[in-house]
């Protein structure tokens, strides 16, 4: 209950300003998820027998993504401009780097989506969808070179995941964004949330398997990349060490303790260890906590950025 | 049935309980509560979509300076909310179900949950708590108010449980 | 001022740590609640019907081990067992709390669950327990909307922090051991209840030797609780209550408001006046701290560089021991609010026309601050040596809560 004694404040520029709302976090978040979809897709084809899932997986990816593209479309000052993104190319600009990305993403997507089929499901899918049919050639190719796709989908992945980290930190300003750590944190927790919101679609129980392994790796790398990331801003300069405080005392110290670390990492981390020896069945439980967790890291973040 | 998958003694809880609220005491010099967060959610929620109507409401508007939610309870009812969750989970209990007497619809018993839950959520803004906030907490510091509070639920709970008897049996 | 565990600093400095630890503590209640069976309204209301007195169990050997607890810790010098009740209990206003409990009684056989089981439920998958807690939610809404109506009986049997060892007058620990008696013997009580009410055909208890075992070793264990801590009866007393009611230096109302007007960073002005006689009328910058609620405040955690001035309805009789743990300095306002209205909400004497240029400079202040409070018309400027009189700015009063 510290008292601010400041008697006048300029009206134009309140202190604490937070420019950024709603639309960011959904941004990063669903472009997280949609990355680590894809990860697990390439990841899991030929190690799970569930192609359904695998689908599944493959085909919400580019919907996610959209999703969250149409969110950062809302943030945008000037809506018509989004094509002057893809009227350059700017080595040193993440936004231009990450605006191709994005455009990459979704070849690579239906083209992993093309390669899951044999020909015989493609002809099914083609009577369903005539307009598919044209895609024959290319569904044929995909096929062919499934092992090159999904190579191709995991690094245009990864690329999508440490993109949307990179994304804050390129703003080094801002103090509590001048991390490397960032972009990795983005893509482990892309990849869990995805793992997560996998376990909810299917049920299946091998596949339920390999994504709980999947996913109790990437909660233990989150952890402790929030715990370099923490290191990091305290081992730095005097405006780092701040924008640490935020959350070791700070304003953003109970949210973020309590949604990113208790509800998002360790509680569905310690269910997940103990779901095997206590014979558990499945639920959805663990997975909504980690995409709360997920969803509320990125919110946390931005908004740490804002005040930093 | 497995060992964990029974409730624990009702007095071994009980203690446990105990020591659950008297660590709170000590350490937070707080109590537990369950409904005073339900009202700052409700405000929360009500402010998003009519913050004049709260604004200008005497009982209410005390809670708009700052983040209603920004409280002491709201964190512990997300507390509670795991802690629930991994308890009824590790148990094998946790399942999508209306619990209910032998040959109740599951309407009636839905509409006596929301009518039970309004009652209370009224009578907890008018005692200043609920079970835990006020029986529990006052009633471990032995606050006169709250010792009150406690046999009147009790009182209250009897006095109308024949009339609803059909509902549980 | 000792108390050993300073819990003021997680609501006041640390706070932010302290709701990280308000979600630790949240899940071991939530926890201990389901495996206690809370989570099942069936359990819970069969409570009501006699059949299975696990509530009442459970409930009062929480009671009693919490108080217990906080009375022993008091007893060794733990905490601060006044300062305590402060933070922890909400005053008590009789008949709101009676009404209330009866509602909340029904509220609880309608729906199986009170509002905290209720959430343990909804934890659990039981939607008959998520949709209870949203009727809280809307209830606690309703009482809002209706609260104008309500008001007087709101605060109806107003007493305080009112305690019930105070109100009998004996020692705390002596009523804590009591209590603890009386309901060792309602147990046993329960216990006989139980098996006169259990259904016919009912399973019996698995493996009926175990559970008396633990049974017994609750009762011996919270029994001998009780009794050792009577112990600390003995216990020399703490010096706490030792500290003299020193009088306080004072500030005058003139300076008092040349202050909040001129420097306003220099001072820290609390009410201790009630919560409504602060919210219809206080000094400018001042903060409605009602007595009572003193002790939530985390003085000794404020910053501690203006001055503390304190304002009561008169003078001030002994200083809150509280208040003697702001880190800073301490003052009170001499004559309280009467002063402080005689001073500036009063309409200035006129001055007379051989009156020094300082008078004549006290009299615009004090002209300028009686307009700006009050709204009155400004008094008429002193006479001759018409000048520039400094107005201060408006401050607004009322809108505390």
């Amino acid at each position: 209950m510290h008292e601010i004694y400041t008697m006048n404040t300029n009206p134009l520029t309140p202190a604490g300003a937070v420019m950024w709302g709603w639309e960011i976090p959904v941004y990063l978040f669903l472009g997280g998820l949609a990355a680590g979809l894809l990860i697990i897709a390439a990841l899991l084809r030929s190690r799970v027998d569930e192609p359904r899932a695998i689908r599944l997986a493959t085909l919400a990816a580019p919907i996610a993504l959209s999703i969250g593209m149409g969110a950062l479309w809302l943030d945008l000052a000037y809506k018509l401009h989004v094509y002057r993104f893809y009227g350059s190319f700017q080595l040193s600009s993440p936004m231009s780097w990450g605006a191709w990305l994005l455009v990459a993403f979704y070849p690579v997507s239906v083209l992993m989506y093309l390669s899951l089929h044999d020909s015989e499901s493609f002809a099914r899918l083609c009577g369903r969808f005539s307009l598919l049919s044209r895609l024959e050639g290319l569904q044929r190719f995909a096929r062919a070179r499934r092992v090159g796709v999904e190579r191709a989908a995991i690094l245009s992945g990864i690329g999508l995941g440490v993109y949307t980290g990179i994304l804050l930190s390129a703003l080094s300003a801002r103090a509590a964004w001048n991390s490397a750590v960032l972009g990795p944190l983005f893509l482990v927790s892309g990849f869990s949330t995805a793992a997560a919101a996998l376990m909810l679609l299917s049920r299946g129980a091998q596949i339920h398997g390999a994504l709980r392994r999947l996913d109790v790796v990437a909660i233990a790398a989150e952890l402790a990349l929030i715990g370099l990331f923490l290191i990091g801003l305290l081992s730095g300069g005097a405006t780092q060490q701040r924008a640490a405080a935020l959350f070791l005392g700070g304003p953003l110290t109970a949210t973020f303790w309590s949604l990113v670390v208790v509800t998002g990492l360790v509680v569905p981390l310690s269910l997940s260890l103990l779901e095997r020896p206590l014979k558990l069945r499945p639920t959805a439980v663990i997975p909504v906590m980690v995409l709360i967790g997920g969803f509320a890291l990125r919110w946390i973040l931005v908004s740490a950025g804002q005040l930093s | 049935m497995d060992r964990s998958k029974r409730f624990w003694n009702p007095y071994v809880a009980g203690v446990a309980l105990g020591l659950v609220l008297l660590s709170t005491f000590l350490i937070m010099g707080n109590g537990l509560g369950a409904s005073g967060a339900a009202n700052r959610i409700g405000i929360k929620a009500l402010a998003a979509v009519a913050p004049l109507h709260v604004a200008g409401n005497a009982h209410m508007k005390g809670y708009l300076q700052g983040n209603p939610l920004d409280n002491w309870f709201v964190f512990e009812l997300l507390g509670v909310l795991l802690g629930g969750a991994v308890a009824a989970y590790t148990a094998g209990r946790l399942k999508r179900q209306v619990i209910r007497g032998a040959g109740v619809r599951v309407v009636t018993r839905l509409s006596f949950a929301v009518g039970g839950g309004v009652v209370m959520g009224m009578a907890a803004r008018m005692a200043r708590g609920c079970t835990s906030g006020q029986a529990l907490t006052g009633g471990a510091m032995l606050s006169v108010g709250s010792w009150v509070f406690m046999l009147a639920v009790f009182a209250g709970g009897y006095g109308l449980a024949y009339f609803v008897r059909r509902q549980w049996s | 001022m000792s108390a050993a565990l300073p819990f003021s600093a997680l609501i006041a400095e640390h706070r932010e740590f302290g709701l990280v630890i308000a979600v630790v503590l949240g899940f071991c209640f939530g926890f201990v609640l389901e495996r206690a069976g809370f989570g099942r309204a069936d359990k819970l209301a069969a409570q009501f019907f006699l059949r299975d007195m696990t509530v009442f169990k459970v409930m009062f050997s929480a009671i009693i081990t919490a108080m217990l607890g906080t009375l022993i810790a008091a007893g060794v010098g733990l905490v601060d067992l006044a300062a305590l009740a402060q933070s922890v209990v909400s005053a008590t206003y009789i008949w709101p709390m009676l009404v209330g409990g009866l509602l909340l009684g029904m509220g609880f056989i309608l729906s199986g669950y009170c509002p905290g089981t209720s959430l343990v439920a909804a934890a659990s998958g039981n939607i008959d327990g998520m949709v209870t807690f949203g009727g809280v939610i809307v209830g606690s809404l309703i009482y809002g909307e209706v609260f104008p109506l309500l008001a007087d009986f709101h605060v109806a049997g107003s007493k305080g922090t009112f305690l019930l060892y105070d109100w009998l007058g004996m020692p705390p620990i002596v009523l804590g051991a009591i209590v603890t008696f009386i309901a060792l013997a309602m147990f046993i009580g329960a216990e006989r209840v139980e098996q006169i009410f259990a259904r016919e055909g009912a399973a019996p208890a698995e493996s009926a030797q175990r559970v008396r075992r633990s049974r017994r070793f609750v009762f011996v264990g919270l029994s001998g609780v009780a009794l050792v801590s009577l112990v600390t009866l003995a216990l020399p007393n703490r010096p706490e209550a030792a500290a003299p009611p020193a009088d306080l230096p004072t500030i005058s109302a003139e300076q008092l408001a040349r202050r909040v007007v001129d420097r306003p960073w220099t001072v820290r002005v609390f009410d201790l006046r009630s919560r409504d006689a602060c919210g219809k009328q206080r000094v400018p910058q001042s903060r409605c701290v009602p007595l009572t609620e003193l002790a939530r405040l985390g003085v000794p955690y404020l910053a501690p560089e203006p001055d503390l001035v304190v304002v009561d309805a008169g003078d001030l009789k002994s200083a809150p021991a509280e208040l003697l743990r702001y880190r800073g300095r301490v003052l009170r306002l001499a004559g309280g609010f009467a002063a402080w209205q005689a001073y500036a909400l009063a309409k200035p004497p006129a001055l007379g026309a051989t009156a020094s240029a300082d008078q004549r400079e006290a009299y615009r202040f004090r002209a300028a601050l009686h307009a700006a409070l009050t709204g009155a018309p400004p008094a008429p400027p002193p006479p001759a040596a018409a000048g520039f009189a400094p107005k201060p700015k408006k401050k607004k009063g009322g809108g505390c809560s």
